[in-house]
């Protein structure tokens, strides 16, 4: 019989899994398949934004690691070359935004089940120190034609 | 109708992908604001310069000036009472589009939506705009 946080970590998994896929498919016209498996480590070239979910005694902790091929392939549906010029500053705000999206609906989630967590501004963490000291709760990858990948690691934190 | 259009958000990303989709809907005068501050000096500028902004599409959730707070600043001066206000706020703060409405925004957009959706959006907002333009006329010549 599953235990409260497996059936806690499935529910979030298949609020994510939704989020991001509609997100990305409304945003940018872009279908993106989830899987549960465990994706690699960031190399310098990808971008990592978080999402941090605080309430007194709880903290949740949502990270991307955007492959940087995933986020040229969906920026490049919507905006023509010329628009992408400044692309560091432009492919950042884009993994920030979904971030935002996925975290508010996350929220929304959680605060119907108990946890009364606010949302506050996505960030891009510092190289050193991004992930969480502890294992995520839930870890899924997105990929798009099975090349450009997405992974997405859950932290929930107790005191 | 020729419409000016603000949009306000602090993302680059969606500033930019909201001034594109609104160019390609043939709204062509479009300016970008990145904060409630920068979105009111520039209402100010325009009206000062007889050529204000018909409708701003306004974040909810911004650095310097948030969204809310910019909503009524706007609605408690007199140039820009009727200035129609798209509040755009995340699906999770349903209790965000109660306090916009009641606070004087035209009409709310829940993130994320795609252009057809946007492109509806404007059409009810543009048409909104000509029949309080009809009735102001309508008033001051009768």
């Amino acid at each position: 019989m599953p235990n409260k946080n497996q059936e806690l970590a499935r529910s979030i998994s298949g609020i994510i899994r939704q989020s991001v896929t509609n997100t990305i498919a409304t945003l940018f016209n872009v279908s993106v398949n989830a899987s549960e498996d465990v994706h690699k480590v960031p190399s310098g070239d990808d971008f990592v934004c978080c999402g941090e979910l605080v309430q007194d005694d709880a903290r949740a902790t949502l990270m991307f690691l955007f492959d940087r091929e995933l986020i040229e392939r969906l920026l490049g549906c919507v905006f023509s070359a010329s628009e992408l010029i400044d692309d560091t500053a432009i492919y950042e705000s884009a993994a920030l935004e979904i971030v935002n999206i996925v975290g508010n609906n996350l929220k929304m989630y959680l605060n119907v089940h108990g946890y009364k967590l606010n949302m506050s501004i996505p960030y891009v963490p510092d190289r050193e120190g991004q992930a969480p000291a502890e294992e995520p709760l839930v870890q899924m990858t997105f990929s798009a034609k099975n090349s450009a990948v997405m992974g997405v690691d859950f932290y929930l934190r107790r005191a | 109708m020729s419409v000016r259009i603000l949009v306000v958000d602090d993302n680059l990303m969606m500033r930019q992908m909201l001034a594109s989709q609104l160019n390609a809907m043939d709204y062509k005068d479009v300016s970008k604001a990145v904060h409630g501050v920068d979105a009111m000096s520039q209402l100010i500028d325009s009206h000062a310069k007889g050529n204000p902004f018909d409708l701003v599409l306004l974040d909810w959730s911004m650095p310097e000036m948030n969204g809310l707070d910019f909503l009524v600043k706007c609605r408690n001066d007199n140039r820009f009472a009727k200035t129609a206000i798209v509040m755009i706020t995340s699906e999770s703060e349903k209790q965000n589009i109660v306090k916009a409405l009641e606070s004087g925004a035209t009409s709310y957009l829940t993130k994320p939506f795609s252009p057809p959706v946007l492109q509806e959006k404007i059409r009810q907002v543009v048409e909104w705009l000509g029949s309080a333009k009809a009735d102001a006329q309508a008033k001051t010549h009768a």
